[in-house]
């Protein structure tokens, strides 16, 4: 009797050796695998970001769309250069976050579309101190682009 | 292309913009007269800090040309609309390079530039934006609004 439990006991501690050796290996390569996610891209983080900023301005023209589809022939032009922009600080296109909700009048509604435009241009423009060259030279364009919105979204056609 | 290369463009850019705004201001309509008469204080006054800024970078600023060959005759109001935005479109292509050359804050200068430029831009065409103003690579052969 005594012999089983020392038996028991063993294997249940080999087991457990087992056990800790499988979580040891498993460990491992876990430990070797995100060794590349640990020290992302500061350029990659960067271009990220800043396409989830423009993709945010990109939802929003989207739902003043969908709302006032008589906007459109406005509205188009723009939104597709805003899609320009998602493409290229980031290549790869994601859906665009629910936007907030939009006014049922199309004056309120295109207002705050246009300040959309100039935070999300401030939010590039505020990019620029830590981006590599290139990076900076695109956010510097893309947020005058957003200037440019603004102007527009605010009367700028109707001189 | 150096800071200081950068910085020399984009004031050779500002020269040829202080001459041609010279051009729009005696041919460009009484109602925009104002908008034109803005335009030329602007350039000058970025002419004048980049001037001051190719010295702190240790060059000697390039001079303004005699004269300058404009891209087409500006024989009345609506070629001088147009020669205003052709040269906002040029000064907003060197700036962009500015941006990438420079750091701190004469980065954050030329893309003030940049900005002012492709806002002026589009209201002097009265619209047609192009989704990314000063770089010409990739407005080149995309329906930019050409003059």
């Amino acid at each position: 009797m005594p012999r089983t439990g020392t038996t028991r006991r063993r294997v249940l501690s080999l087991t457990g050796a087992g056990l800790f050796a499988a979580g040891c290996s498993a460990g491992k390569p876990e430990k070797s695998v995100p060794a590349a996610p640990p020290a992302p891209d500061p350029e990659t983080v960067m271009r990220n970001r800043s396409a989830t900023a423009s993709r945010t301005l990109l939802g929003q023209y989207d739902a003043v769309l969908a709302r006032h589809p008589a906007a459109a022939q406005q509205l188009r032009p723009l939104r597709e250069a805003v899609a320009e922009h998602v493409k290229a600080f980031a290549g790869a296109s994601a859906a665009p976050p629910a936007a907030a909700a939009v006014s049922a009048d199309r004056g309120a509604a295109v207002k705050a579309l246009a300040a959309a435009e100039l935070r999300t241009a401030a939010a590039h423009t505020a990019s620029l101190d830590t981006a590599p060259a290139e990076l900076a030279r695109l956010l510097a364009s893309v947020a005058a682009a957003g200037a440019v919105h603004a102007y527009l979204l605010t009367g700028g056609t109707d001189r | 292309m150096s800071a200081l290369e950068a910085a020399q463009a984009a004031l050779a850019a500002e020269h040829a913009a202080v001459y041609g705004y010279g051009v729009v201001g005696g041919r460009i309509r009484e109602g925009r007269r104002d908008e034109a008469r803005q335009a030329y204080a602007a350039h000058r006054a970025r002419r004048d800090g980049l001037v001051r800024t190719v010295r702190d970078l240790g060059g000697t600023p390039v001079a303004a040309g005699a004269a300058y060959t404009l891209p087409f005759a500006v024989t009345g109001p609506d070629a001088a609309v147009r020669l205003a935005a052709v040269l906002e479109d040029r000064v907003a292509d060197v700036y962009s390079d500015l941006v990438r050359a420079a750091g701190g804050p004469l980065r954050r200068e030329a893309a003030d530039a940049l900005r002012e430029s492709a806002v002026r831009a589009v209201r002097w065409r009265g619209g047609g934006s192009v989704a990314f103003p000063g770089l010409v690579e990739r407005t080149a052969g995309k329906g930019t609004p050409h003059v």
